[in-house]
């Protein structure tokens, strides 16, 4: 009788209601519900380009800046990756590395979920061409940035759907070459799909940025021809022109500028959206009466005192990049060097600048065509483009110069025009001059510190070698 | 008219106080001083019924007799103990299983909110830990050791037949994030106050911990953490009985930190300044003006003498607080319906300003039998608790109140000329961030919540024949919780001295229901074999809903609700899980020697993924009563000897209710118009994700010696945890950082005693002891990958071979002594020098980074102890309880908070014996003071790693029966007055408040991390208990 009983209820349980327990999240979108139309693969772009927020806040500067002889830390209590940065003395741990890398692979990892399902979706062509072009845009973006700040890395070009696939993969890094010839792909494909496409804004991919970027690429290999035909794309194209006053790309309302490629948009309103450069660029005092709220900086990436002498006299652009003195509270001013750019002076809430920060735009482009043109023997069109620059900055052309002597000027040129903007460390490595000026730098500043040549290759992040140890890591490391 | 004497049986002696009773009326009596009672009764067909404490209850026809002297037995209450197993009870005796078993008597300490507490040191293999001293704060149940990664180790709570799911999500360490925007208002929901502290305990009859897997597989995959079983008072059906039991006490910390005072701290500074003035190049005769703002010492330091302030923060901070407790209870009914009906009010402010916590709660248990075969019955509750609670732990740049404390110079005073809080920033930190008064950040703060708990299951049981009972019962918990966040702008957050107000609010909403069916069969046949078998089929839902919202744009300080600025941060989330199960037990045994007992029990759940969404748990035990065999019969010294063995499979459901799909969610950002909503991947699906599953295997003897004055119950078990879910680390070249999937293994083995002895017993004096030892030994057996390793924290890991979240840190061997030791040492950094701290080179490559961390410790104690010696003389009652764990370690997270070197913040007066020379070398483990980090190692080094052993005199209570004349010319039948102190006093070597202080709270797994928490109180009570 008890076994019957038994079966029944079993018999009860089993069949009827199996919905009971299908439940959904109410609140939350699963992967099956969503990457239905134009509109959510836009949504998931959206969701990609937010990343670059924390990228460039500060990750990306403090690793192309803090390194070099542009900036030194100025606080009393450093944390320890902060020290690794200043002194040149990484180790796997650091987490500014480790922040660049899964940054950059989340860019990689989105953008192959969207281009691997877009494809399936119905929509007009011209905005897939769009969705897809952006979508290679930023795959290439994070790429470079971990192939020129890591050497070999993995590829990836496939969306994951569990975990097995994963296990699967091939993760072990590539040469070099291999990630290049990706990146190039991906950004001539963007370069085309995007070409048409405006009214998206500057915090979008274009054609411009991608041919931009393109440009870049070229230059890290030193293939200079390819480097002045990318470019040229862009400087033809006469959609872009420096701004007259070199202050407003740095300050409030930088918004939408002739002179800016491809930007990233902060946003304050304690919204989450800030960023908080005014912090990171300005001393770390107690006393400072420059923000509202008598919010005080904390010091962690500020002008080196060579620095800022490097200006020539009369340029202008001195003014709004470094700081010389702030004003204290009990009135009057103490001598403190810092930097301005993006330094947003309308909020006193750390974290919460809402000045865009500029990834690309017109005068880098336009110096690194001059860079190019100078490499492949046009001395007199280089020329001619670094003196645009310089004019905006107040300065007298140069002229006359040879190839040597016009690649250091320009090196020079792009230093003091670029400052603060996360360049200066690539364009060591690339241009073969890390060694040299940053032993020099530290030896007349009497630091006990020495850059060594498997530097210029950052180490992998610890965290990836413990997940997966057959990935090697860098020499040196 | 009917009168006589009632004696023991034992002894012979009279016993005062023995109710006697009119079976079926209210008509009854109670013995008097001499034991001696008469009674008129209604009819002749009378019975009587004696009923004493410790006494079995006798029914005696009275007949026509004039005079009845009766002799009552003794209760041999270890074998009659009838003990709550799932799904119906079993008399101790035929028990195959582990389970142990507290009654309100044993455990019943006065004024502390919730019953947790009460149980720690008094059941063997149960790990019980007071993680924080905030008033309704957290408590940890651990059954067994740690049994879960990533899922959940709390053991599920059965209250009334209810199951609860445990879990308080009380983890601290996280609160805040990085800022105190108004999104981060609105999703800090952290809970503060510890859902078990709905329940009054002075409501609670006994609590039944099931341990093995023959006690807990029943309930399926939910019991392999353990099971909890609470069941209140229900009513009797006799005279009505009122109690009343008021107390009330005051409270102090119970462990005051000893700080630097004036001198010493100036001394302090000075030290490390000029030290890191040193380490620049410069000269210790160098004057400030030629100094970097860093290494400048403020000329009155120099002259320590000379300081006339001393400030001790921490009593700014503490106070002496009052706990208040009052509970209204009547237990009574007739022959056909019982209640048991209780009210109450319990009121505890904070040792720590500004906070507190009340609750009131009401409970109806009625029994009522409607016919011959059917009865029908509720259990019904309600409560409401509510307080305001104080963000001790966490950084003082974040407004952690004890950081603030504790790192705040003792030279400056607490006001100032004009009666404000003193505030001058160049005093307090010289350039460290913000840093308020830490009175305006109390008053600045604002955390507000409450609670209301509605609980009601009520049952319908139906006899069909004299062997058959079917039950069906029905019941829904519903709760309710607010929480109301607040931070005006007096309250910095690091570098914004007036960072702008913001308030949060959440509303959580729970209703869960709870339909359960069973058939009990019972049958004895020939007197030799009883069968005893359950089966049955439920089905459990929970809805859960949660709103919060945050606001910020605060014009003034005062609406600190969401009304008062712009609310512009909230979201709204809706979590559900369904549960449906059959199960069956069976119970046989064999004239009382042979015992056997198997269950079963299938579960399908809405968490599992579409793969394995349901799973059997099955288990089977025997036990052997050796006592009861023939050829023992004679042993009269031994009163009671079982042995038992029993193997299962249970599971562990607390996964997340939705970690088997793939999810997205929105990340924000910006184009022309303001804020556009984006979407990016932030779980990988899972179709094979299923429940953790615990195969324990559990050997026991239960012994008893003359008479049941000794008696001992010893398991041994081992369980094997598989399948257990792992956050599986991902290359971040997936996209992902980790997926969930069912992938480790752990091993739980251990040893559990439990003693009790009666030591004395005289007619005046009796001194009983209980004592529990537990040892319990945790290893990984089996992670993601080969060799794998998760890190758990900034400071564990979890690996392979060793136990959970085992500490991975670079390992401190003490300190450089001179500059000879630093020749060839192996260092952290090139200009390390004499007084830095001496690491070990793990890998002997001459060089000190974070390839040397090695594994130094576990937060798992090797064994814990707890002895509970009562002391009975006359109408006197002494009750101490002592409790201990040996071998945990703890790190404290805000090691530069207590001890930190760099010569800026208030810290230990250990400080004192700091390396300052080679002459003056200090202790060998305080290293020297300097402004710098760079021979700290900071962050992953033993440094700041403790040993958190401790003995804790828990509670110490003296009670005074009032003697029956007095009792009774208030017409009361009982009266005792009592006193008591709880945490007396702790035995350690640990330097931080509490050596049981966790700030992850009931996330157990990454336990261990000390930020500061709430200081553990000490409390006088004095109370009163009336019964009428």
């Amino acid at each position: 009788m008890k076994k019957y009983v038994l079966y029944i209820l079993t018999l009860l349980a089993g069949t009827s209601c199996s919905d009971f327990l299908e439940l959904q999240p109410e609140h939350q979108i699963s992967d099956g519900s969503f990457y239905k139309n134009a509109n959510d693969f836009e949504t998931a772009l959206i969701g990609s380009y937010s990343s670059l927020q924390n990228l460039y806040d500060a990750n990306l500067v403090y690793v192309g800046e803090l390194t070099t002889d542009n900036a030194e830390i100025q606080w009393t209590t450093p944390s320890i990756f902060e020290v690794e940065l200043d002194e040149v003395n990484f180790t796997s741990a650091n987490n500014f590395l480790n922040s660049i890398w899964q940054i950059s692979f989340n860019l990689v990892s989105q953008s192959n979920n969207i281009l691997s399902r877009i494809d399936g979706v119905a929509m007009g062509n011209q905005i897939k061409d769009q969705l897809k072009g952006e979508a290679l845009f930023l795959r290439a973006f994070g790429n470079f940035n971990l192939v020129r700040t890591f050497g070999p890395v993995p590829i990836v070009e496939v969306a994951f759907r569990s975990p097995g696939e994963i296990a699967a993969y091939d993760m072990s890094r590539k040469p070099e070459a291999e990630v290049y010839q990706m990146i190039e792909e991906d950004l001539n494909q963007a370069v085309s799909l995007l070409s048409g496409v405006n009214g998206l804004g500057k915090s979008r991919a274009s054609s411009a940025a991608a041919m931009t970027l393109l440009g870049k690429v070229y230059l890290t290999k030193m293939e200079y021809s390819n480097a002045e035909t990318a470019l040229k794309g862009v400087v033809d194209s006469n959609e872009f022109s420096l701004e007259s006053d070199y202050k407003s790309l740095f300050t409030n309302g930088n918004d939408e500028l002739l002179e800016s490629i491809f930007e990233i948009k902060y946003m304050s309103g304690n919204l989450g959206v800030g960023n908080g450069f005014s912090s990171t660029f300005t001393p770390a005092r107690f006393d400072m009466d420059i923000f509202p709220n008598q919010m005080q900086g904390s010091g962690r990436i500020l002008p080196t005192p060579e620095m800022a002498d490097a200006y020539e006299d009369g340029d202008l652009r001195r003014a709004a990049s470094i700081g010389d003195s702030v004003r204290v509270i009990s009135g009057g001013f103490e001598k403190e060097l810092y930097g301005l750019k993006f330094v947003d002076f309308t909020t006193g809430v750390t974290g919460d600048g809402g000045i865009n920060f500029t990834a690309l735009r017109y005068a880098d482009v336009l110096l690194m065509y001059a860079e190019a043109l100078n490499q492949n023997g046009n001395q007199d069109e280089a020329m001619n483009y670094l003196n645009m620059v310089r004019d905006r900055a107040g300065l007298p052309d140069l002229s006359g110069l040879d190839q040597v002597a016009l690649a250091d000027a320009l090196a020079h040129e792009r230093r003091v025009e670029l400052f603060l903007e996360g360049h200066r460390w690539y364009d060591l490595v690339r241009t073969g001059k890390l060694l040299t000026v940053m032993n020099t730098y530290f030896e007349r500043n009497s630091l006990n510190f020495e850059v060594q040549d498997y530097n210029r290759l950052m180490p992998i992040p610890l965290r990836e070698l413990d997940i997966n140890p057959s990935l090697g890591q860098n020499t040196g490391y | 008219m009917l009168k006589g004497t009632v004696t023991s049986a034992e002894d012979g002696v009279t016993i005062p106080g023995v109710t006697v009773l009119e079976k079926g009326t209210s008509n009854g009596t109670v013995t008097d001083i001499d034991g001696g009672y008469q009674i008129t009764l209604g009819n002749g067909n009378a019975v009587l019924v004696f009923s004493y404490v410790g006494f079995a209850k006798t029914e005696i026809q009275a007949g026509n007799r004039s005079t009845l002297d009766v002799q009552l037995q003794m209760d041999m209450e270890q074998l009659n103990e009838v003990v709550v197993v799932g799904y119906g009870t079993q008399k101790r005796k035929d028990l195959s299983g582990s389970i142990s078993r507290i009654t309100s008597e044993e455990f019943m300490q006065p004024s502390t909110g919730s019953f947790d507490q009460m149980l720690q040191g008094k059941v063997a293999g149960v790990q019980i830990n007071q993680t924080t001293g905030a008033p309704g704060g957290n408590v940890n149940i651990l059954v067994r050791g740690v049994s879960s990664i990533s899922g959940g180790n709390q053991p599920l709570y059965v209250i009334d037949g209810f199951p609860v799911d445990g879990g308080s999500n009380s983890d601290m360490s996280g609160y805040g994030g990085d800022s105190f925007s108004s999104a981060n208002m609105a999703s800090n929901t952290a809970n503060r106050i510890n859902p078990l502290n709905s329940i009054n305990p002075s409501d609670i009859a006994s609590i039944e911990i099931l341990k093995d897997a023959s006690a807990t597989a029943i309930y399926g995959s939910r019991g392999s953490n353990g099971v909890v079983i609470i069941t209140t008072k229900r009513g009797n059906y006799e005279k009505a009985q009122i109690s009343l039991d008021m107390s009330y006490g005051y409270q102090e910390v119970a462990n005051k930190l000893d700080l630097m005072n004036s001198q010493q701290y100036a001394d302090f500074v000075a030290d490390g300044r000029d030290n890191a003035w040193i380490f620049r190049g410069g000269s210790i005769d160098d004057p400030n003006e030629v100094r970097n703002a860093a290494s400048r010492v403020r000329p009155e330091f120099r002259n320590p003498e000379s300081l006339t302030i001393d400030t001790d923060w921490q009593d700014v901070l503490f106070r002496t607080a009052p706990v208040r407790n009052a509970q209204l209870s009547s237990r009574g009914g007739t022959d056909k319906t019982s209640f048991f009906i209780s009210a109450g009010y319990f009121s505890q402010e904070g040792v720590v300003i500004n906070s507190d916590y009340n609750r009131f709660n009401l409970r109806v248990n009625v029994d009522a039998q409607i016919s011959n075969k059917i009865r029908i019955g509720t259990s019904t509750y309600g409560s409401y608790g509510y307080g305001r609670f104080a963000n001790t732990e966490s950084h003082y740049g974040q407004g952690g109140l004890l950081s603030n404390a504790l790192a705040a110079s003792p030279t400056i005073p607490v006001y100032d000329d004009e009666g404000n809080y003193y505030f001058n920033q160049a005093d307090v930190t010289d350039g460290l961030g913000f840093f308020a008064n830490v009175l305006a950040v109390s008053e600045g703060s604002e955390d507000r919540r409450n609670v209301m708990n509605v609980y009601t299951n009520n049952y319908l049981e139906v006899d069909i024949n004299e062997n058959l009972m079917f039950r069906t019962s029905a019941g829904i918990n519903y709760s309710s919780s607010n929480i109301r966040l607040w931070r005006s702008n007096a309250v910095p957050q690091y570098t914004s001295l007036n960072y702008p107000a913001t308030a949060g609010a959440t509303k959580i909403d729970n209703i869960n229901w709870l339909n359960e069916n069973t058939l009990t069969f019972n049958k004895a046949f020939d007197n030799k074999h009883f069968l005893n078998a359950v089966a049955g089929f439920t089905a459990q839902k929970n809805s859960s809903d949660r709103l919060s919202a945050g606001a910020s744009d605060f014009p003034t300080n005062y609406v600190t609700y969401l009304s008062g600025g712009i609310v512009n941060a909230g979201t709204q989330t809706l979590n559900e899980w369904a549960l449906l199960s059959v199960m069956a037990r069976v119970n046989y045994s064999f004239d009382s020697k042979y015992l056997f007992t198997a269950t079963i029990r299938r579960d399908g759940s809405s968490r599992f993924g579409n793969n394995f969404k349901w799973g059997s748990f099955p288990s089977f035990s025997v036990g052997y009563n050796i006592s009861e065999e023939e050829f023992l019969s004679n042993a009269d010294f031994l009163s009671n000897l079982k042995i038992r063995a029993s193997y299962g499979i249970s599971g562990n459901n607390q996964i997340g209710n939705y970690t088997h799909i793939g999810l997205l969610s929105t990340r924000r950002y910006i184009n022309e118009s303001g804020l556009i909503p984006g979407l990016v991947p932030s779980s990988l699906a899972n179709d094979d994700l299923t429940w953790e599953i615990s195969k324990q295997t559990n050997f026991g003897i239960d012994l008893g010696l003359f008479q049941d004055r000794v008696t001992l119950t010893a398991d041994i078990y081992r369980d094997l945890k598989t399948d257990l879910l792992l956050a599986v680390q991902l290359p971040a070249a997936s996209g992902f950082f980790s997926s969930v999937q069912n992938i480790g293994d752990i091993e739980n083995k251990g040893l559990e005693l439990g003693l009790n002895t009666v030591n004395i017993q005289k007619t005046n004096f009796t001194w009983n002891s209980n004592l529990t030892f537990t040892a319990n030994r945790n290893k990984v057996l089996k992670l993601a990958t080969e060799g794998g390793r998760i890190s758990n924290s900034s400071y564990q890991i979890t690996q392979v071979g060793h136990p959970v979240s085992s500490f991975y840190l670079i390992n401190k061997l003490g300190i450089f002594m001179n500059s000879d030791e630093v020749e060839g040492a192996a260092l952290f950094h090139p200009r390390t020098q004499a007084g830095d701290i001496k690491f070990e080179d793990v890998n002997e490559d001459g060089v000190i980074n974070q390839n040397d961390r090695k594994i130094v410790g576990n937060p798992w104690p090797d064994f814990i102890w707890g002895v509970t010696n009562n002391f009975e003389l006359g109408n006197f009652n002494l009750n101490i309880s002592v409790v201990g764990s040996q071998g945990a370690e703890t790190y404290i997270a805000s090691g530069g908070a207590l001890r930190g070197s760099n010569g800026v913040q208030n810290g230990l007066a250990l400080q004192d014996r700091r390396w300052r020379s080679e002459e003056d070398p200090g202790d060998g483990i305080i290293p020297r003071a300097i402004r710098s980090n760079h021979a700290l190692g900071f962050g992953t080094s033993s440094n700041f790693l403790f040993d958190a052993s401790f003995i804790r005199i828990r509670n110490v209570m003296l009670g005074y029966n009032m003697p029956k004349e007095l009792v009774s010319r208030f017409r009361l039948t009982g009266m005792n007055v009592y006193t008591s102190i709880a945490n007396v006093f702790t035995f350690t070597d640990y330097p931080g408040y509490d050596p049981e202080s966790s700030s992850t709270g009931d996330n157990v797994v990454n336990a261990g991390i000390d930020y500061l928490n709430y200081p553990l109180p000490r409390t006088y009570t004095l109370g009163l208990k009336i019964t009428l």
